[in-house]
């Protein structure tokens, strides 16, 4: 596969609104998320190529387990974005992975690398409609973004106008006194801080009815609410000016940001193979994504600062086409909307044939059955449950990290058997057990990081397992010499 | 490898020093904003090149 191909796997609809996402809400881990993103592939790439895997029934679960996974991560941000734009959740669903699979099982799919470029490509045009809509570079859109002295809706937002849809349940914080209008019937719950006292009441609201919300105050809204806010007032939830949106720092601890380095890295070490060729253009893919999103990012912000009110990180995506003014020739936000939608697709689309490769070598000849019945389930999951798009993928990469790719970097080009095993698959073994013994454990406060991320504690372990298992075995050889 | 690691950690180990020389700005933008988006993802797709090169 070429270095194309092998890059296409990770760019996802998932990583890439997760990406831009964090840029617009300005999040604490938004710079180090950027670097790790835009790194981790690179990192893969230089990974030692390992001799042939070996084919056994656990690699095989395993890997289905980790592409059905982030498969569910991408089917349910192109399930959010329906659901943003009107659409119903099961019909994006559907129609990808039915395209997916046409595309991945016909028989010349060895024919469709352009379809990755083809998504980043679309987004790279909505990305320049906005540079020319706004008159503005990516640098001095942050720089007047970071500018601003609070983040508050424009008497233009949708939000504003007719209000907007949440995606899934959602609380808000508020800061400043604000007056929400229910569009449409529901109930939501209201956290008051009463001099110290915290006081919880449930609203019942019909369509048009007004909730007061004071300073220090938290809404809980439900999944399919929908609410209309008031111009002028600060964005729930967003920092708290544009200059503590553009310093966004990582304030988080040195473990939470180790952990999200480690899974980003490791998870496309296990996805991305060391490819043969043009590696050129897959260092392009790599820059193309790092600067694109927190270009994104930037524009999203300064055009719609409300970009992650809907409890999606796929909003931060449509919220630019949603804000633009129809331009001079006539491109309306809708139709900048259909060609996000349509790169996001590209992008899955490429994503899932990446993953179908990996699958199909753990796989050999039965790969068809198998790749059928991991798309089928990852698609009846994103039916079923109305997840965040962020669960399956940080799960999905963080077991490919313990327990792919650190036996395989461990393991090297011969690591030989033990109780009749390959020593790659006991470590994989060891590696998946111990991450879902650390994600279901109960951890005491201190050790929440680690229970957050149990890819800290199952990659060492694995790693570390295959390391003695080989030096066991070096010494079994000079004994036997 | 070794470079793009460091190039990673890197940032965590700025955070840490005295004065937060990463959230100085240069044109409007913080310096740990151009590392992340610009700087460290350009010296690490040299460094593949290179790499790749050499092998």
């Amino acid at each position: 596969m070429t270095g194309l191909g092998t890059l296409a796997v990770w760019p996802g609809p998932a990583l890439v609104a997760w990406v831009v996402a964090a840029v617009a809400a300005g999040a604490p881990v938004a710079p180090l998320l950027v670097l790790a993103v835009a790194l981790a592939p690179l990192l893969a790439l230089l990974q030692p190529a390992r001799a042939t895997a070996p084919r056994h029934p656990v690699t095989l679960a395993l890997v289905a387990i980790v592409a059905a996974l982030v498969l569910s991560a991408h089917l349910a941000a192109l399930a959010d974005a329906a659901a943003l734009i009107g659409a119903r959740r099961w019909h994006a669903i559907v129609l990808a992975a039915a395209l997916t699979l046409l595309v991945t099982l016909m028989p010349g799919a060895r024919r469709w690398p352009g379809v990755a470029p083809l998504g980043g490509a679309a987004l790279l045009g909505v990305l320049l409609a906005a540079a020319v809509s706004t008159g503005l570079a990516p640098w001095a859109a942050w720089a007047d973004a970071a500018a601003r002295p609070a983040l508050v809706f424009s008497g233009q937002s949708p939000w504003v106008i007719e209000g907007e849809r949440f995606v899934r349940r959602t609380t808000l914080a508020f800061d400043d006194g604000q007056r929400v209008v229910a569009v449409a019937p529901g109930t939501f719950r209201v956290v008051e801080h009463d001099g110290g006292r915290r006081v919880v009441r449930d609203w019942r609201l019909g369509a048009g009815d007004a909730l007061t919300l004071r300073p220090g105050d938290t809404l809980t809204v439900e999944a399919g609410s929908r609410l209309r806010f008031e111009p002028g007032k600060r964005v729930p939830g967003a920092p708290a000016s544009g200059p503590a949106w553009g310093d966004a720092a990582p304030d988080a601890s040195p473990v939470r940001s180790l952990a999200l380095l480690a899974t980003l890295a490791l998870g496309a070490c296990a996805l991305v193979p060391a490819p043969a060729r043009r590696v050129i253009a897959a260092v392009f893919i790599a820059l193309g994504l790092s600067l694109g999103a927190s270009s994104w990012g930037a524009y999203a912000t300064l055009a719609a600062p409300e970009a992650g009110l809907a409890g999606s990180p796929i909003e931060a995506l449509l919220s630019l086409p949603r804000a633009m003014p129809a331009t001079a020739r006539g491109v309306t936000g809708g139709a900048l909307i259909a060609v996000v939608m349509c790169g996001l697709l590209a992008l899955f689309v490429a994503a899932a044939e990446g993953l179908r490769h990996a699958l199909r070598d753990a796989a050999g000849t039965r790969w068809p059955a198998v790749w059928t019945a991991v798309m089928g389930g990852a698609s009846l999951v994103s039916i079923i449950s109305v997840m965040d798009p962020l669960t399956p993928l940080m799960t999905g990469l963080g077991l490919a990290g313990a327990a792919l790719a650190a036996p395989r970097l461990a393991a090297g080009r011969d690591a030989g058997r033990r109780l009749g095993w390959p020593v790659e698959v006991i470590g994989a073994v060891l590696g998946a057990a111990v991450f879902a013994a650390v994600a279901v454990a109960n951890p005491p406060a201190a050790l929440e990081s680690l229970a957050a991320f149990p890819v800290l504690v199952a990659a060492p372990v694995a790693f570390g397992g295959v390391r003695l298992l080989r030096a066991a075995r070096g010494d079994a050889r000079s004994r036997a010499r | 490898m070794i470079v793009l690691v460091l190039l990673l950690v890197l940032p965590l180990l700025a955070l840490g020093l005295p004065g937060s020389p990463a959230l100085m700005h240069v044109a409007g933008v913080t310096l740990l904003w151009w590392y992340a988006a610009v700087a460290a993802p350009l010296t690490a797709a040299i460094s593949v090149v290179v790499a790749r090169a050499v092998r």
